[in-house]
């Protein structure tokens, strides 16, 4: 005890000595710990997916694919019909069936009184559905709160937001101006982790007064994401092997040939899922082993930091040491201090970290952009596991330091001093060879992910998302006053043109069955649209011509698009005579060059639509999916209202507020009740490469931190080894060495040994990032220049961080190095 | 006006160390003249390391003046004074500082590695001193490997490898036997008659007859310098 006291007084003493090292090592490993913990809450945020739900291990979604040589879709939902179908035909497999169901539409609108919102978490859902999932009811009645049509259940900031502070139980919305819906429920908030996330849910009963009751029986469209709870006794083989049957009885003839039924485990859902219309954008495990990798390279680089500095302070007491040894503690004694003031320093990191985390906390988000929300203290395993990590990791990196410091006595000060001196070069170049390849690693991701980010955004995606509003007008009364608002629209002279369609192009599209001579009935990625659409996104026709309205002419005044009349006007309707296709298309169809693409058949169940024009293909999804074949179509006015979703307004360059403020005018003039929901076209769409956003980010900061802490790493390391080399320099001064061959020499020993690094990393980081790229179809190439600016910044940042240190060489006359520590 | 090679005048040093002052030197007079063997005398503790050192160029002195070939060095920048010891200056530390990193041969190579001599060149010059200081064998050990008479020859061989003008030896002979002494003694005097100027420090009367002069350093001064009688 007599000794630990001894020690504290000491150790303390040598630690306010070194006040900058020891700061430096406790910041640099509280920093570490703080971004080791803020990959960790997102490894564990996006592993631990929908894991509330009580028969996670029995609960399935149903998905149904369309495709035919690998054209048409898979969907995340499925038919009307078919989940309760199969519950009634297998009700020896299925115990549970819940369809979830919100018209595809990006909001809908919900009013009570004066309070108009456009909701886009609102989904009606089978009275099953709490009994399905692990959502709780705080008030009403789960077994009943479902059943009745016109029901609804809200979470409690939803009450707030309509109701205030006033009981909101049995309080009634509208729905869409025109459907009651009673407060039967107050539901817990979905937790965070839930692929389901929403503030409504209304009973699926209630659709039965509406329109859509048309498609219960319909087994084409396809939007219910249908849930299942299987028995027990089952297996899902022997549901999926039950499939192709029940696809027989009841899909049309034409389609059941082409449809194929899965099972998809809910566990599985985030982080494996990526399907047309999901119900929420999606994780990815492969970010999630990208994270956890990082945190692991992260925690590497902050522990080799820690027994860097640690070893630097350590040389700066040898002296000391022997002093202290010489009043009587034990070699052994010496050792566990060591490590006891190693531990101590590195809880004391760890509690600063968890400062810093809970700091950053209310910045952090998810992949998808999502706050993560997630305090360190609310995990309460997690806080106890990095605690221990930590301290794990400040006895592991205190070793070296210890033993380095217990090994000197007067007695073997020389005896083995020279192969310890080779030992402990080795050891160290090793670590400082792994901290700049992680570093060097980091700076690859951040400069490929930048770099691919920006190229994914600025792509031409051959057509115009500039100067585009989109206003979503599903289920409003602009649907059925639609050649009004665009004529009271194009009448502003702030507008340059307007069209509609049925998904917001660049982002999503739907698949549409077409006959086709040369292939029959098919299901085609597709996109229903309104006159001028082609117009409107500046897309370029190859061949042929755009839609022309009744009238026999283009319905805007500017003819600027080249219509080629005289060859074919003999399509007097193209509302239902007329598609345009894009160039993939026709190689689908095998027809050669575009220009025998026009008059082929390629028609709807409804139309005679014949190939009036061949556009260069476009982007009509996400930079993830390669261009397949596509089909343009005009809606005719007898299927406006199901098939025009969104209004898309171009607007003149330099006139954008003039042009919303019309938006706005016109909307308010044809639909007071309701307030418009409009969006830039272009904002939309980069916000489909939010992941890559993420990744970029979050590659940005680690490279910053892993940069940092190598360096100051290095600071440290570089000292300690000048420090240890000042008699060989002292000698070699005396000798005629010039300071700055002596400086020289130090710096570019050390960046001899990163360089190692950079050179041991590049091909490492070459393949992964290639890895990376190769998610998506379109993609930047890895050229060489990314290597030279990583290796070239980091040479540089470490080299800053050894000359300051090599510097002191110059200070001293030969005499005084040699007799003298610094 | 005398032909002086190397002259101090007033010099004095002052060790700083903490709050404690050590005066090592105190307005000491020095004169070296071309071609001269000239040995320091003194008990221990009076100065004789610290004057060999300043003398040297390896320490900068607290007052006084050095010249080199009539030059004032208090001017001169760090470079200058390195560009000195590299070209025209060879010492032999008393606890000789070699390189523990570097085997013999490569030790004894470094100054002539600082004046850029080519390889081959070099081979055989440290080959050569090697062989006159019977150090050959011992070639590829480590400082570390050797007896302190082995290390002491080793730091002699590096002191007079590059053939400077001026040597400076701290107690060159300390730790050999008499023997040993002797022939490095011999060595000594021989490169002198070559035209090696030379400074030593000794303690030993018998190391002090191969000088011409000897001069006698007490507390930090001179109190005598002596001719050599033997000359
Ligand atoms: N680097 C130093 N710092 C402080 N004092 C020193 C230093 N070097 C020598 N001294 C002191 O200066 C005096 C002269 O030392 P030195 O020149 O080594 O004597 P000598 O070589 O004659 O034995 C001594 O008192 C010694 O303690
Ligand atoms: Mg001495």
């Amino acid at each position: 005890m007599q000794t630990l006291q001894e020690w504290f007084k000491f150790a303390l003493g040598s630690l306010l000595r070194n006040r900058l090292y020891a700061l430096l090592n406790i910041v640099g490993l509280s920093v570490g710990i703080a971004a080791f913990t803020v990959l960790f809450l997102l490894f564990i945020h996006e592993t631990q997916y929908d894991n509330f739900h009580p028969h996670l291990r029995y609960l399935y979604r149903i998905t149904e694919e369309i495709k035919q040589s690998g054209i048409g879709e898979h969907a995340a939902s499925v038919p009307f019909p078919l989940g309760p179908t199969l519950a009634a035909e297998y009700p020896h497999l299925i115990k549970r069936v819940t369809r979830l169901f919100n018209f595809q539409s990006p909001s809908l609108a919900v009013s009570y009184g004066q309070k108009k919102f456009n909701e886009q978490r609102f989904f009606f859902a089978d009275s099953s559905f709490l009994q399905l999932f692990g959502f709780q009811l705080i008030e009403g009645e789960a077994s009943k709160a479902l059943s009745r049509p016109g029901s609804v259940i809200i979470t409690p900031s939803t009450a707030k937001r309509y109701f205030g502070n006033s009981k909101a139980m049995g309080k009634r919305l509208i729905f869409r101006d025109k459907f009651t819906l009673e407060v039967t429920g107050i539901v817990a908030e979905p937790p965070r982790r839930s692929h389901i996330d929403f503030d409504f849910i209304a009973s699926f009963s209630t659709l039965e007064q509406m329109p859509v009751k048309a498609a219960f029986e319909n087994w084409i469209w396809n939007p219910c994401w249908t849930y299942v709870l299987l028995d027990p006794e089952a297996s899902p083989e022997m549901v999926q092997n039950c499939f192709p049957d029940f696809v027989q009885k009841h899909f049309p003839g034409n389609l059941a040939p082409q449809v194929k039924l899965h099972l998809q485990p809910v566990r599985q859902i985030h982080l494996y899922s990526d399907l047309d219309y999901e119900i929420s954008a999606n994780g990815d495990v492969r970010y999630v082993y990208i994270f956890g990798g990082m945190a692991v390279f992260i925690l590497l680089i902050s522990v080799i930091n820690f027994t860097n500095l640690s070893t630097a302070m350590a040389s700066a007491r040898v002296r000391s040491v022997v002093i202290i040894k010489a009043m009587g503690i034990s070699r052994g004694e010496l050792f566990y201090f060591h490590l006891l003031e190693a531990a101590l320093m590195s809880s004391f990191a760890i509690l600063v970290g968890f400062v810093m985390v809970e700091i950053v906390s209310p910045f952090l988000t998810d992949l998808s952009g999502n706050p993560l929300q997630g305090s360190v203290l609310s995990e309460k395993n997690m806080l106890a596991g990095i605690l221990l990590a930590g301290i794990c990791a400040g006895i592991i990196s205190g070793i070296y330091p210890a033993y380095y410091l217990a090994s000197f006595e007067i007695g073997n000060f020389y005896q083995g001093h020279l192969q310890q001196l080779h030992l402990g070069k080795r050891f160290r170049n090793l670590l400082l060879i792994v901290q700049f390849s992680i570093s060097m690693l980091f700076f690859i991701a951040m400069l490929v992910s930048g770099k691919q980010l920006d190229f994914l955004q600025n792509a031409k995606l051959g057509f115009d998302k500039e100067q585009v509003v989109v206003v979503p007008v599903a289920g409003s009364r602009i649907v059925q006053v639609y050649p009004e608002f665009k004529e009271k629209l194009q009448r502003h002279e702030a507008i340059a043109s307007v069209t509609a369609m049925e998904e917001v192009l660049g982002k999503s599209y739907q698949t549409h069955e077409f006959y086709s001579q040369e292939k029959g009935n098919q299901f085609y990625p597709s996109i229903v649209v309104g006159h001028d659409f082609i117009r409107t996104f500046n897309i370029e026709i190859l061949v042929g011509r755009d839609f022309i309205s009744r009238s026999g002419k283009p319905s805007s005044s500017e003819n600027d698009f080249g219509v080629v009349e005289d060859m074919f006007n003999y399509f007097d309707e193209d509302e239902h005579n007329a598609v345009i296709i894009n160039q993939a298309m026709v190689e689908y169809m095998g027809w050669g060059n575009p220009l025998n693409a026009i008059g082929k058949t390629l028609s709807r169940k409804t139309g005679n639509e014949k190939v009036v024009g061949v556009v260069k293909n476009f982007h009509f999804s996400s930079l993830h999916k390669q261009v397949a074949p596509f089909v343009i179509d005009l809606a005719g006015d007898n299927i406006h209202r199901t098939y025009i979703k969104y209004v898309a307004v171009k607007i003149k360059p330099d006139q954008i507020a003039a042009g919303l403020k019309a938006i706005h005018q016109v909307w308010n003039a044809l639909n007071p009740s309701q307030p418009p929901d409009i969006f830039f076209l272009k904002e939309k769409l980069d916000k489909l490469y939010i992941k890559e956003e993420r990744f970029k980010q979050l590659s940005t900061w680690l490279t910053a931190i892993a940069v940092l802490l190598a360096c100051i790493g290095l600071f440290g390391i570089s000292s300690f080894v000048i420090q240890q080399r000042r008699r060989e320099i002292g000698i070699r001064k005396a000798i005629g060495a010039y300071d700055y061959q002596l400086v020289g020499q130090i710096v570019f020993e050390f960046l001899a040994t990163i360089a190692i690094s950079i050179f041991i990393t590049a091909p490492i980081g070459y393949l992964l990032m290639s890895n990376w790229l190769n998610m998506f179809p379109y993609r930047i190439s890895l050229t060489a220049d990314i290597f030279l600016i990583a290796g070239g910044i980091i040479i540089l940042v470490s080299a800053l961080a050894v000359v300051h240190n090599a510097f002191q060489v110059t200070r001293f006359t030969p005499m005084e190095t040699l007799a003298q520590g610094w | 006006m005398m032909n002086y090679l190397l002259r101090a005048v007033n010099l004095s040093k002052v060790y700083h160390n903490g709050n404690v002052q050590t005066i090592a030197l105190r307005q000491v007079h020095f004169a070296l003249q071309e071609g001269e063997f000239v040995a320091i005398t003194g008990p221990s503790g009076c100065g004789k390391s610290t004057l060999l050192h300043l003398l040297a160029l390896m320490d900068k002195p607290t007052g006084g003046e050095i010249y080199f070939m009539h030059q004032p060095t208090s001017g001169l920048s760090d470079k200058q004074r390195a560009q000195i010891r590299r070209y025209h200056f060879g010492f032999v530390f008393q606890n000789f500082n070699l390189i523990e990193e570097l085997t013999v041969a490569e030790n004894i190579a470094l100054p002539l590695i600082y004046q850029r001599l080519p390889e081959p060149e070099r081979k055989h010059k440290v080959w050569q001193v090697m062989e006159r200081l019977d150090v050959l064998h011992k070639a590829n050990f480590y400082p570390m490997q050797l007896s302190g008479g082995y290390q002491q020859r080793v730091a002699i061989a590096r002191a007079i490898v590059a053939r400077p003008q001026i040597l400076f030896a701290d107690e060159p002979t300390g730790n050999l036997d008499s023997q040993r002494g002797l022939e490095v003694m011999e060595l000594l005097s021989e490169l002198n008659q070559q035209g090696m100027s030379i400074v030593m420090v000794t303690h030993s009367q018998q190391c002090v007859k191969f000088a011409h002069r000897a001069v006698h350093l007490f507390d930090g001064q001179i109190v005598s310098s002596v001719i050599s009688h033997l000359r």
